[in-house]
Parts: C-alpha cells; structure tokens; sequence
C-alpha cells in the first residue's frame, strides 16, 4: 500500500510547480477539514497532498483601496470571523464566518479550501457571489481572476483548472449604502452543515426605491442559485411587506432544489420561500425572523 | 444521625486530569512489541460464505495473525460462539454472515497501514441469500430465518429462565403478560383509543471506541485490557471461547471508561482480540473505527402497538399493548430488553387489566443491545403520547388524567407485585410546577411561532435478581481502599464508592482510593449497589472489636467518627482508627479487610402470564418525569425548547452534583433522540454510520433554561437509601416534547426522531384537511 506523502512548499511559486508535475490523486490541502472526512470514510485516497500552510502570506487579510478586500486563502474561518479589517470593510463576511460549523472547526478551516472543495453545502458562497467577489488562482502559467458568480460548476466541482491553487479572495467594494443579509437554516444541531443558506443585497435609492435586489440561495441546488428576474420585480418600488411577499413567491416558483440528508426537495422548496422573506427583512434592517 | 460524606458534592477524583485531557483511557494503554488489529466486515446483509483464502494476507510482510472461521472448523482449540442470551454471536462469521459489516475475519500486524492492506488481500467467496432486513420482512408468514438453530443455553441470567422463543419464527423471545382479562376491560370502558408509535435504530456513541489489548501469558492465560462496562460478563464470554476457567481470564480497565450507555455491557471485541494475539504470540490492540463503532452495537429500533380503554371519567381500564424490537441479527440481551419494556408498557399508572406481547425480533442488522434507558424509552414514547392524546380527546386536562391515574405505594403494578418506595405524583408535580403550568406560557414575538407544553412521567425495573460484592481493605493508616468492579464510566461511582466506605467506616472522604475492576483483583458486581456499605460495615465491626480491649467497651458500646473510635457514652474517650490497627499487629503494617456479598431476591415472572412468582418483580423501582416548553415555528417546523424541568427519584443523593449531571447528560442524550438519531439502513447497508451524517446535538442545543430536581424516596436496599439515576431520565423528553408541539400547532408525531421536516409537513396535512372540512 501507497504512504501518503504530504509536501509543505515554501513559496507559492514551488507549489504551483509541485502541482503542475502532478497527476490524479494529488491535492492542494488548507485546513483539511473537508478532505480528511473523504481520507477517513476512503471515499478518497490521495497519492499526495500539497498543504499550503507553509507558504508565507498565505493567511494575509489587507485593505486594498483599488482592489477592495484581498484576502489571502489560507486564512482562518475564524481569524475572518475576527478581524478587524474584514469587520470594517465587509461586516457580513465576518458575519457569513461566524455561522461556519463550530469555533473550533473554524480554527481549522481555510476560507479558500472551502470554495476550493466546492461543496454546495457552504455558507460563502451565496454572500461571495453577491458581493461580486473574485477568486484569484495562480498556475505555472500564471495568474487570473474568476468571479464566483461562474466559480462553482457542480458538486465539488469548480472553475478552477488541476494545476490552478485557489491563491486569494478578492472582495470589491460595495456600492455606499448597499444593504445585504445572510441567513443559514439546519434542521439539525446548528453547527450542522447548511440545509439552506440564503443571502440579499439590495441599493435603494434616496427615496427608498429599490435600485437593484439580489437574492441568492445556496445549499439547495448544486451550485449556488441567483433567483433571476427579482431585481427587475421590485425596481423602482418600495420593498414593503407585500413586495416582500410576491418576491418570496417567485424565489418559492424559481427554485428547484436537490434532495439530501439535510432535506427532501418538498422541504427546501417550503424553506425558500419563508427565508427569502426572511432575509430581505434582515436585509432591510429588521431581525429577519419575522 | 447527619452525615459527613454521604449528601455532599464531593468533588470526583478523576474530574480534574479528565477536564484538563490527561484521563488515561483504555486506548492510551500500551505494551511494548504490540501487533494492531484491522477487521475484514461484511458487504452482504445475508451471505453464505462459500470459502475464505487468508494465504495472500498471511504471506504479507509485517502480518502476526491471521483469524477467520478456518481457525475454528476442526479445531477443539476454541468455541466459536458465545453471547449473554444465546451462544449465537460467532469470534468471527462461520456458515453465514448475517448483517452488513459483520466481522468475517481479523488481521494482527506490525502497524495499521499492514493490517489494512492485509485485510483488502483476504479473498471471500459469498452466496447472497434472502434477507430480512426491517421488522415488517423479520415478522412475515415464511419470512427467511437469521438463525436456523437457536439453541437456549443451560445456565445463564436467573431472570431470563422464562425465555420464550417462537421456534421457525425470527422472534428470539416473546414476553407474554395477562393480568386481568383485558377484552373484559375494553367491553367496561367508555372509550377505547388504539395507536402506533415507532423509534428507528440509534447507537450510543461513547466518546471512547470499543477498544482491546489482549496479551497471552503460558499459552492458557488470557489478560484483556479493554473498555468494558463489565468485565466479569466479557470473562465469561472469552472463557468459554477458549474453553478455559473463567480464573484464566484477567480483564482490566487500566483508567477511566469514556462512556457506555449500554454498549460495551456485553462482551464485544474482546473474544477476536485475544484469539488474534494468542496466533500472533505477542500482545494485540484493536481498537474499532468510528464507522465500525455504530455497528458493533446499537439501539433497538421499535413498533408499539397500544390499545387503551378509559371509563368516562377518565380512569383506565385496560390496555393492550404490542411491542416488535429489531434486535438485529444476534440476540444479544434483546429478550431481556423485550421482558423489561413489556412489563412497564402501561407505564406508573393503575390498570386493572393488561395485555402485553412483547417481540424480540432477530433482522439482519447489527445487533441491538442495552441502551441507556432499557427499552423503557420505546414504550414510554408510545404510552407517554396515548396518555396526552386520551386526556385531551376526553376534555380532561393532561396533568390530572396522569394524576388521577397514577399508581401509588400498596398498589398492584401488572405483575401482580405490590408497590413500594415510590412518589410519582411528586415527579409529575415538580416536573409541571418547574414549568409553571398553572399560569399560561408567554406568547412568542413573532406570529407564525407556537408555544406549548407537555409533560409525561415514566418507570423502569433493575436487574433482579442480582449479586454484587466487594472487599474494603483499611490500611495501617487507617487510608482505605475500596474493592470493587463498578466501572466509573462517567457516572461518577468512584467519588460515591469512595462517600459510601467513608461514610460508613467513619474516616475521611480523601482518605479513600477505589481500586479499578481488574476480575483478578476485584470481585464479581452486576450492578452499582450496597455491597461496598456492606464491607465497610464489616470492617467497622473488626475495627471495634479490636478497640473493645483499649477502649475497655464492648464493640456495639462505640462508633467511628472522623478516623477516631469513641465511647458512645463519653464522645471524649477515643482511639485513632490507626492506634487501633498498629496496636493489633503490633507494627506500622496490616490490613482489616471487610467484605460484602449482596444478593437480591426475586425477578422470576411466570413464563406464560409474566405474573411475578416470588412477589418482587424488581428490587425497586426509578422513577422520572419530564415537562417542557416548547416553541414551534410554523413556517420551518423546527421545536425549539424554552425550558426542560427533569425529576428523577435518586432514593438518597449521595452525590448532588453528581446526580444532577448525570440526569442533564442523560436527558440531553435524549433530546439528541427525540430530534435528531436515526442510524438509516437501505435493504441492510447503513447509509450514515459516521458524524457527517448521524446528528448528535451539540452545545448550542442546551435548552435556554434547563431544571434538575432531585426527589429522595429512601429504598430499603440501597447504600443509604439510594437508588441508581442516570437511565429513567432519558425517557421522558421524547414524549413531553412530542406532547408539547401537539399542544402548541396541533400535530402529532407518531415516528421517532421529531424533525422541522416531519412536524412542517404534518402541519401542512393538517391545513389541507381543515381547508377541505
């Protein structure tokens, strides 16, 4: 039987090297929380595993004024959940961390091993994709910026090429007075995985009109689910309980969820409808329960 | 006379090094020049198994041993098979496997990696044959048999002499109970209610994995470190394998147990391990997988069937009830569990006439065991809804129908036994007082959450009859050391052990250490009892007696007090414990040894009525009860609970903090079955049997106020009056929080766990049935 070799490179340039040499059952690894339940339960048997935590800067959280949030993918769910910087510049992906399993999961897991491993049950990626945020990979043959709204392409499947390492994420500003929410559901203890996770950014204009609204689902189909046309819905209205309403409506009609262990197809359905109201109240400014 | 030990939180011995992660547990225990230990498991439900090769996993570099049923066909070496019921759980699979992941061989190696790689080489040639692999296909006119040939052994538990199994049937044992003529009774009742309930297959998940170091000393010497609840049990299952004096084999629990609750009461890896490291002729570790743990042993899954009658004012007046355990494809103790959940079917409630069949079903699913609670959560998750449901179709408010119905001391319970030592009304009083039920619940902020509230009050038997012993050996310090084999899994027995010897003998609480169960060292226990205040009392006599010549005062003229003996007349003339002792053996050495033997009465039920023949049906009786407030949010289904009050009747509180804790762990164990475990299985494969996908409740779950009431109804037969605390507990929450969803969105959950998915689609159901009525 094959020991499983675990290389620790220094730099970012010698692990897109050790990784461009690689064939199938090579990985990049962060924290390893999502891969060493495949190792435990064989569903996955690496040859060897590239871990970056070595790399220096890997974990950097900075402040771009051009850029935006840049952070680095190695960084800790909970360092995220923490960090003054992301507190400042994007209080909701804090917000987004600390619903992340358990604290002491979270000071496991690498932010960029989470979207890298592409499982639909993951709380970022509906936020990320509403933010208009960038993963940033790096390959031998050099670098380039993927949005995440094209990132995720299947169950645990992503953009990202074999040879690529998910390097940073990159988080623009957002448009002043943009107000955004996220809302996680599981039916089971709640450090369970997401059954439902659902995010709303919405612009209002001066005179309370909603400029532009987005509702955004994850956990309940493959890849995250933008919920088309509800922007166009409540353009130019005021978001009051009756808009609220129709728009949850349409997320209820639009959504076609997968079934799992968190919750058959019926259910998620159900669940779409009252978290969209949820969360757009939240969103709004209220506690989203109501 | 006040104590000084008994009644106090004294804090644990252990409690510290396992806060701070230096508990030593089985699993830490090592011996130099160790093989490691990996199973082969079954694919098949139900296999004949055709022919097993181990050549090319024998001639693998680094493998010690290789053990499958080769080993055992003609070989007068080892039996292979043994079990606590029937000897019908074999070392290793022989002619057949008979759920999926059963052990069909064991590999000893220099490492894990090599004792992996060495089980992939094992080839099996299988023959799938019809399984059965849920109750309905187990029960079925014709159904395929799991166990062609069950053979009752000649000696085994004296309780279960009145074993009944259904020969060409799957049932191992069938319970039968009549008291009264039930059809009678539900030809006077007013009305009559018939429902079912069901709970799936759950396992205990112990911190601790099943785990096993065995070691052969002279060929016939058998030492097992291993994480047992009780090793004299396990001893006697790996002796009779090896065909050797139960003397011969030596178990110990070198530290601390990390959780059983029922699982590790039997043997379990024991047998395999030692067989691996006799072949391998060096000491062998197996220690299970997470995977492998929620295989080994697990929870009966249930269907109760309850018919019951009630007079219009709402008295009970029969009930007939029958109850189908998957048992899975060993019968384990089952047709114990079976026994003990039908005789307290009806619950503590007076019921003139009663009918119980009680099914121990054999399926080919891993074996179901004991599990905290002994079957009692099965039927109390049935009796505990009927009740509410009765009470509210009759207009009678649910606390004084359970009242009015309760049964009290001098009352004949359904075997016929008269009721002793018990104050239900007051579990059920403090439990609803705790919830201020008198007064209605504050609504909830939002419009589309529900309150309600429920409550149900429950009973389970102990093992009887039973023995227990132990040694007190007081040193010539007067420092004493307990003997005896509870095994301190969590429970806290060794800060009570060590209360009870102090308490007793008359010296300090930190002047006692308890030996841990070594079945070389320490004596034979079945259960947590009175044996160790036995020795105690027996060594208190010799030290008085051997104080009479110093003290001048004859041994019943004085006590012990604070390590000194005093005249009862005059306090002020005494003696040290150790003067006493010195003086005797007349050097700083010596012991006084004290023992205890305790043996219960009665158990023995009629194998046909299930009626008690010696009056006792058990020794006495744990009582509990439960209420809660719960919300429901009516858009998501999910139950969320605003408070839990728990009463349990500790007899005595030798510990406070201690009973307090293990009623919180127990009844937050239940909460994690009344919300979340399910073990699923399609057509035998266990589809989640790791934490990805089976849901324990976690911290965050803790109800936002959580109660635990002690109520202390004294037992003739408990150390100063205490019964046992942890296991009653566990029952009531399922039904209290199913009662408390009814009463707050009115929907009924009939199938164990309690989901949002479940309860949102019931009350879905319920709102098209009113828009259609």
């Amino acid at each position: 039987m094959k020991k499983l070799e675990i290389l620790e490179p220094a730099s970012l340039e010698e692990a897109c090297d050790r990784l461009s040499e690689a064939g199938e059952g090579v990985k990049v690894v962060g924290g390893g929380v999502a891969l060493a339940i495949l190792m435990k339960q064989k569903i996955f048997r690496p040859e060897r595993l590239i871990a970056v935590r070595r790399i220096p800067q890997f974990d950097d959280i900075r402040h771009e004024p051009d850029q935006g949030l840049v952070i680095g993918a190695g960084a800790l769910h909970r360092t995220l959940e923490t960090s003054p910087v992301v507190r400042e510049h994007c209080p909701l992906l804090g917000e987004v961390m600390s619903q992340v399993a358990n604290v002491r999961i979270r000071c496991m897991g690498t932010l960029g091993g989470e979207l890298a491993h592409a499982d639909p049950h993951s709380d970022p990626p509906p936020v990320l994709i509403g933010l208009g945020a960038r993963a940033r990979a790096r390959s031998v043959r050099g670098e380039r910026d993927i949005p995440f709204d094209g990132f995720f392409t299947g169950y645990l499947e992503s953009a990202l090429e074999p040879d690529e390492i998910l390097t940073h994420v990159v988080i623009p500003p957002s448009a002043p007075g943009t107000r955004s929410a996220y809302l996680k559901f599981t039916p089971n203890s709640s450090t369970d995985w997401p059954c439902l996770g659902v995010s709303a950014f919405l612009d209002l204009s001066k005179d309370g009109s909603c400029e532009r609204l987005d509702v955004i689902f994850g956990s309940v189909t493959e890849i995250p689910f933008r919920v088309p046309g509800v922007s166009e819905m409540a353009a130019g209205r005021k978001l009051d309980d009756d808009l609220i309403g129709v728009i949850a409506e349409r997320c209820f009609e639009q959504v076609d969820p997968m079934e799992d262990s968190r919750g058959s197809k019926w259910y998620k359905k159900e669940l779409s409808r009252a978290f969209a109201r949820r969360v757009l109240k939240r969103a709004l400014g209220g506690n989203g329960t109501g | 006379m006040s104590h000084v030990t008994i009644g106090l939180s004294e804090t644990r011995p252990e409690a510290e090094s396992k806060v701070r992660g230096e508990g030593v547990y089985t699993m830490h225990y090592n011996l130099p020049g160790t093989g490691h230990a990996r199973l082969l498991g079954s694919p098949h439900a139900h296999a004949r198994i055709l022919n097993i090769d181990t050549s090319k996993a024998e001639r693998l570099p680094g493998v010690f041993a290789v053990i499958s049923r080769n080993d055992f066909i003609g070989n007068d070496r080892w039996t292979p098979t043994y079990g606590p019921v029937y000897y019908d759980q074999p070392v290793v699979s022989m002619e057949k496997v008979r759920y999926v992941g059963e052990r069909v061989a064991g590999v000893a190696a220099v490492d894990i990696d090599t004792a992996e790689e060495a089980v992939s080489l094992i080839e099996v040639e299988y023959e799938e044959i019809p399984a059965v692999t849920d109750l309905d296909a187990a029960l079925a006119q014709g159904a395929p048999l799991v166990h062609e040939d069950l053979q009752v052994p000649p000696t085994g538990f004296a309780d279960l002499k009145s074993i009944r199994p259904l020969p060409g049937t799957n049932i191992c044992n069938q319970y039968r109970l009549r008291y009264g003529d039930v059809e009678k009774g539900f030809e006077e009742s007013d009305h009559v209610f018939e429902h079912e309930f069901t709970t799936p297959t759950t396992q205990h998940v112990a911190f601790e994995p099943f785990n096993a170091i065995a070691k052969i000393e002279h060929g016939n010497k058998i030492n097992i470190w291993s994480s047992t609840q009780n090793p004299f049990l396990a001893r006697n299952s790996v002796a009779r394998v090896f065909k050797v004096p139960v003397g011969n084999v030596r178990i110990m629990i070198p530290g601390y147990l990390g959780g059983g609750f029922g699982s590790k009461t039997y043997a379990r890896i024991e047998p395999i391990t030692a067989c691996l490291a006799w072949k391998a002729n060096r000491p062998v570790r197996l220690t299970l997988t997470r995977e492998e743990c929620f295989l080994e042993c697990v929870k009966h899954a249930s269907r109760v069937r309850i018919k019951t009658g009630v007079t219009k004012d709402g008295f009970f007046k029969a009930r007939k009830t029958q109850i189908f355990l998957d048992t899975g494809a060993y019968a384990d103790i089952g047709p114990r569990v079976a026994k003990n959940c039908g005789y307290v079917s009806c619950g503590p409630f007076k019921m003139p006439n009663a009918w119980v069949d009680s099914h121990c079903v054999l399926t080919n699913k891993p074996s179901s065991g004991p599990f905290r609670g002994f079957g009692v959560a099965q039927v109390s998750w049935a009796y505990g809804q009927q009740n509410d449901i009765i009470a509210r179709e009759m207009g009678i408010e649910p606390v004084k129908f359970l009242d009015q119905n309760m049964i009290e001391p001098g009352d004949e319970f359904i075997t016929a036994s008269i009721m002793k030592e018990i104050n239900l009304r007051e579990n059920l009083r403090l439990a609803v007082e705790g919830i201020g039920w008198e007064s209605p619940p504050e609504p909830a902020a939002e419009p589309h959450v529900h309150v309600g509230r429920g409550v149900s009050v429950a009973i389970k038997s102990t093992v009887t009859p039973t023995t227990s012993s132990a040694f007190i050996k007081v040193n010539n310090d007067a420092s004493v050391s307990v003997l005896c084999s509870t095994v301190d899994m969590g429970q806290g027995s060794d800060a009570v052990m060590a209360q009870i010897a102090a308490e007793t003998l008359g010296v300090a609480y930190d002047m006692v250490s308890v030996v841990h169960p070594d079945t070389n060292v320490t004596p034979y226990d079945q259960m947590t009892n009175s044996a160790v205040s036995m020795a105690a009392v027996d060594a208190k006599n010799q030290i008085l007696e051997l104080a009479s010549d110093m003290m001048e005062a004859a041994a019943e003229d004085m006590d012990i007090r604070e390590g000194k003996v005093f005249a009862k007349t005059d306090p002020s003339r005494t003696v040290t414990v150790q003067e006493v002792i010195q003086g005797f053996f007349g050097m700083d050495g010596g012991n006084i040894l004290g023992r205890g033997v305790l043996k219960t009465k009665g158990g023995k039920l009629d194998r046909e009525t299930g009626m008690a023949v010696e009056e006792l049906t058990t020794v006495y009786w744990f009582p509990a009860g439960g209420a809660c407030e719960v919300e429901v949010d009516t858009e998501t289904g999910e139950v969320h609970i605003r408070k839990f009050v728990n009463t349990v009747d500790v007899g005595s509180a030798l510990n406070p903090k201690s009973c307090v804790q293990q009623v919180a762990g127990s009844s937050m164990m239940a909460l994690g079955q009344t919300f979340y475990e399910s073990l699923d299985f399609d057509n035998g494969q266990p589809l989640n049997p790791h934490f990805v996908d089976y849901i324990l409740p976690s911290f965050e779950e803790i109800p936002d106020v959580m109660e635990n009431r002690l109520i202390e109804t004294p037992v003739q037969d408990g150390p100063f009056g205490a019964r046992g605390t942890g296991e009653t507990s566990i029952t009531p929450p399922s039904p209290a929080v199913a009662n408390a969803v009814y009463d707050a969105v009115g929907v009924r959950i009939h199938d164990l766990p309690i989901t949002p998915e479940k309860v949102l689609r019931a009350l879905r159901e319920k709102e098209e049935r009113e828009a259609q009525a």
